[in-house]
């Protein structure tokens, strides 16, 4: 049998493929996530044991984060943190593309810091991990690179969907979140990868949902203005868990860099201290959201788990652990949703729903405001509750969150995280999904510029030939920046924008410059 | 010339299929990796399964122990570590119900067995805790259900339903309900099984829903299988209410004494002792015990009458007056002016404890005595 390889057989063979592709990644990117939970489960019983003396609470989390420290700086760097601003990167500035040892090296320093106590969370690191799953058997598969850019939301959904047993707010987050953009031709692909994901994943766990959720109810109408103070209040402590934890990172970067591989060792320390105050801020700590859930918290213990698990995420995620952010925003909210419930309980003057409907509520909330996600926001909490009467308080409270959070923190806190790294995306969002804004507006909005020039840039200058060379260098697309002030971005170019402009002017010289092939567009969403 | 059917069909085959089988060796070897990877993942989330399963009993004996020694709050976080591992498992949620409806959290409480009524709707335990709560509140309609669906649940022991029956007597005794109490301690009463402490319970709360009768049976036939303080106290009390003096006496005397017998047994005394019309006694015995019963009441009014004045004066004098004019009949002597002298001391005693306090046990004696001949027919 002769195998077509003409254009049009081509292009069959990767719909065929791509369409058996979201399948198979929606099932591995789902057994991932389950392997990774179950790891970290593993891991933490081995480390702590059932009931862990005070020593053993303060010295895992550190020499595993000495550990962790060390194989970041050296052979995994790129697995630090929560891993979706990374997947952004890869699917908005690489073409799609993360190397095989991402998601190995992430689930291997995901499950030793999460499983060693880091208040950090496991979906960011799913998230990661299945995108670098879809990558890597794109590329194995010989995919064209939009393929294989468009595996990496699919591969994202997939693994978030089976993290969090919500299959629609999994689509949506990466919808929302990956591809930042709501009208994706993308949609089918993550909801058909999603329902795999999800499938395998009570398949292998069974139906037992992730929280024990009380019935919900809206008791008094006034009930939706303590709903909204809900929303204000978590907008605000969204807000300082954002400022404080891009605050602390910007200091743990501005240490000298021989310093980098110690500095989770700092966080390891933090959070052993914290642990001997109270186990409860303890890995990704959905034991005590739900019991938050179904009021068996106080209102002294709540507020104090609230405080506590800022200080321990933000003290983890700024030393550059390797995990989320995604579980301690509900694990916050929770508690903060809790507190004001038993607050509403005792002093309103009308009769109103048990803490735990607003602990769940709050959960919401906080997601909105740290993560700015609103439609998954809504659509996760609905999901877990399956109940539509939440929808309206869910909605006003997040809204009202998410407007707080926006207003005061104009960047949201993946893309700001990407910015202390001095990346700058091509597309990124203040909060709406339509918004387009040119490179110029990426910039600081004080000064417009950028904190510091790109370590690998080109400016529109350039020989053609000097532009390809650092094309060599860099792992995707390449920032343009101004040649008189080079912490000014003027534009992002991609090596498939570079090839067709290239394409269009055969007969150009290397020594050309870049300018002559390309100009910036004057929008983000046109370069990419 | 025209291509035969089958050829469009072949054309739409190869054009699907075609271009996929230049993938399909590494597409199978995908297929066989995930696969693979599923199995491993399944057998580490069967081998993990196993592991928390085993954790939760851990935390869930470490629950109970700390529960014996009297560590509820410590218990309730073991049982939610327990419960976090196994959220299933019917003995965490139950032991976790249990102590938070001793320490009173009794809404968590009823969410705990709210879902474990879902998961098994005839658990015996869980309805129990599930009456408890409603107890707890002072919710008798849903606490007497509760405690009627534990009652009829199928496989409930003899003992347990005995046990049951007691716990819900005990709650409506509580609320002051006797009424509502007295058919289930009745049905109690008729159920077999059940200890002594558990029959002797019984007679108790018999005995103060009002059903002395019944008690002192049970109270009876405790002390005569195997006499203990709380049977013969109890038989003394039920006979004294049933104005059973002798029995009372013969029974609280065989009693080890403490405060709750001591005056039930000093008034079986003393009624048995000065009643003129008990039966068994000769003539000169009823003429002496009414003497001697008009001689105190006397003493007792005219030493009264010096310490009161107003309408408690004029009551005593009145009194002393009548009991006076009584006196005048007693060389007679027949049962009719006996009956009449017991009637008049005892309108004097009743006097004298409305007038003349402190209460005294001779005053109550003489009244009760007066009483029981009044009501014979």
């Amino acid at each position: 049998m002769t195998v077509p390889t003409s254009a049009p057989e081509s292009s069959a063979r990767e719909d065929q493929l791509f369409l058996v592709l979201t399948i198979v990644i929606g099932v591995l990117a789902g057994l991932a996530a389950v392997l990774f939970s179950l790891s970290i489960d593993f891991v933490n019983r081995t480390l702590f044991g059932l009931a862990p003396s005070g020593l053993r609470l303060v010295l895992v989390p550190s020499i595993v984060s000495v550990i962790a420290g060390i194989l970041l700086a050296t052979v995994l760097p790129d697995t630090r943190g929560s891993g979706v601003p990374q997947t952004k990167v890869a699917y908005q500035l690489s073409g799609g593309t993360i190397p095989a040892r991402v998601p190995l090296g992430k689930f291997l320093l995901g499950v030793l810091t999460i499983g060693s106590g880091q208040s950090m969370g496991r979906e960011g690191p799913s998230v990661q991990i299945g995108a670098g799953l879809a990558s890597t058997i794109g590329q194995w598969l010989r995919l064209s690179p939009a393929r294989i850019r468009d595996l990496v939301p699919v591969g994202a959904a997939g693994a978030l969907a089976a993290a969090f047993n919500t299959p629609v707010a999994a689509v949506l987050f990466a919808l929302e979140e990956i591809v930042g953009d709501m009208n994706a031709p993308l949609l089918g692909s993550t909801v058909v990868a999603s329902v795999a994901s999800v499938i395998v994943e009570r398949a292998i766990l069974g139906n037992e949902p992730l929280f024990h959720v009380p019935p919900y109810q809206l008791i008094h109408p006034a009930e939706l203005g303590a709903y909204a103070a809900l929303g204000i209040v978590g907008g605000g402590v969204s807000l300082l868990f954002c400022k404080g934890l891009l605050g602390l990172r910007r200091r743990f970067l501005a240490l000298p860099a021989h310093t980098r591989a110690w500095q989770p060792a700092v966080g390891g320390l933090v959070v052993g201290a914290l642990l001997l105050l109270t186990p409860a801020v303890m890995g990704v700590g959905y034991e005590y959201v739900d019991q938050a859930l179904n009021g068996s918290l106080v209102l002294p213990v709540m507020l104090a788990f609230c405080v506590l698990k800022i200080l321990a995420t933000t003290v983890s995620y700024a030393s550059g652990n390797a995990g989320g952010i995604f579980a301690p925003s509900l694990y916050i909210g929770a508690m903060l949703g809790g507190s004001i419930g038993v607050a509403v309980n005792t002093y309103a003057p009308f009769p109103t729903a048990t803490s735990g409907a607003y602990a769940l509520v709050g959960m919401g909330t906080l997601f909105a405001g740290i993560i700015r996600a609103p439609l998954t926001s809504v659509f996760m909490i609905f999901e877990i509750t399956q109940d539509y009467q939440i929808l309206v308080p869910l909605m006003v409270a997040n809204l009202l969150s998410y407007l707080i959070s926006r207003r005061f923190q104009p960047i949201p806190v993946y893309d700001a995280l990407l910015l202390q790294d001095n990346v700058h995306l091509p597309h990124r969002r203040g909060g709406s999904v339509t918004d387009t804004r040119s490179a110029r507006d990426l910039m600081s909005p004080a000064s417009g510029e950028m904190p510091e020039p790109p370590m690998l840039h080109v400016h529109p200058d350039h020989p053609i030939h000097v532009v390809i060379d650092r094309f060599s260098q860099a792992d995707g697309d390449l920032p343009v920046v101004s040649r008189a002030n080079a912490r000014v971005l003027v534009g992002v170019i991609s090596a498939a924008t570079l090839a067709s402009r290239l394409r269009a002017r055969p007969h150009g010289g290397a020594t050309e410059s870049l300018a002559t092939t390309w100009r910036p567009s004057g929008t983000t969403a046109g370069q990419r | 010339m025209k291509r035969p059917s089958w050829a469009g069909s072949r054309d739409h085959v190869l054009r699907t299929v075609v271009p996929l089988a230049s993938e399909l060796p590494r597409l199978f070897l995908l297929f066989a990796l995930t696969a693979v990877a599923f199995a491993a993942t399944r057998w580490f989330a069967v081998r993990e399964r196993s592991t928390q399963l085993s954790d939760a009993t851990q935390w869930r004996t470490r629950g109970e122990q700390a529960l014996a020694v009297g560590r509820v709050e410590q218990a309730i976080a073991d049982f939610r570590h327990a419960m976090a591992k196994d959220r299933v498992n019917v003995a965490s949620s139950l032991a976790l119900a249990g102590a938070l409806v001793n320490t009173g959290q009794l809404d968590e409480a009823e969410r705990v067995l709210t879902q474990v009524h879902q998961r098994s709707p005839d658990n015996i335990a869980g309805t129990v805790l599930l009456a408890r709560v409603a107890a707890r509140r002072g919710d008798t309609t849903a606490a007497m259900a509760q405690f009627r669906n534990a009652l009829y649940a199928p496989g409930v022991a003899e003992a347990q339903r005995l046990d049951l029956r007691l716990e819900m007597g005990e709650f409506l005794l509580a609320q002051h309900l006797p009424a509502k109490a007295l058919p289930e301690l009745i049905a109690a009463s008729s159920e077999g099984g059940g200890d002594a402490a558990a029959r002797t319970k019984l007679a108790r709360m018999l005995l103060e829903a009002g059903d002395a009768r019944r008690a002192l049976q049970i109270f009876e036939a405790l002390a005569n299988d195997r006499p203990s303080p709380e049977a013969l106290a109890g038989a003394g009390i039920a006979a004294f209410r049933l104005g059973e003096y002798a029995t009372a006496i013969s029974y609280l005397h065989r009693a080890p004494r403490k405060g709750s017998t001591d005056e039930p047994r000093s008034l079986s005394e003393l009624i048995v002792a000065h009643d003129p019309l008990a039966a068994r006694i000769g003539h000169s015995e009823r003429v002496r015990r009414a003497t001697d019963n008009i001689a105190t009441v006397r003493r007792r009014l005219q030493t009264c009458l010096t310490q009161s004045n107003g309408p408690a004066s004029e009551a005593l004098s009145a009194a002393l007056v009548d009991v006076g004019s009584n006196t005048r009949r007693m060389p007679a002597a027949d049962r009719d002016a006996l009956e009449e002298e017991v009637a008049s001391v005892g309108r004097a005693a009743r006097t004298l404890q409305q007038h003349c306090p402190p209460p005294d046990l001779r005053d109550r004696a003489l009244a009760i005595i007066a009483g029981l001949h009044a009501s014979a027919p």
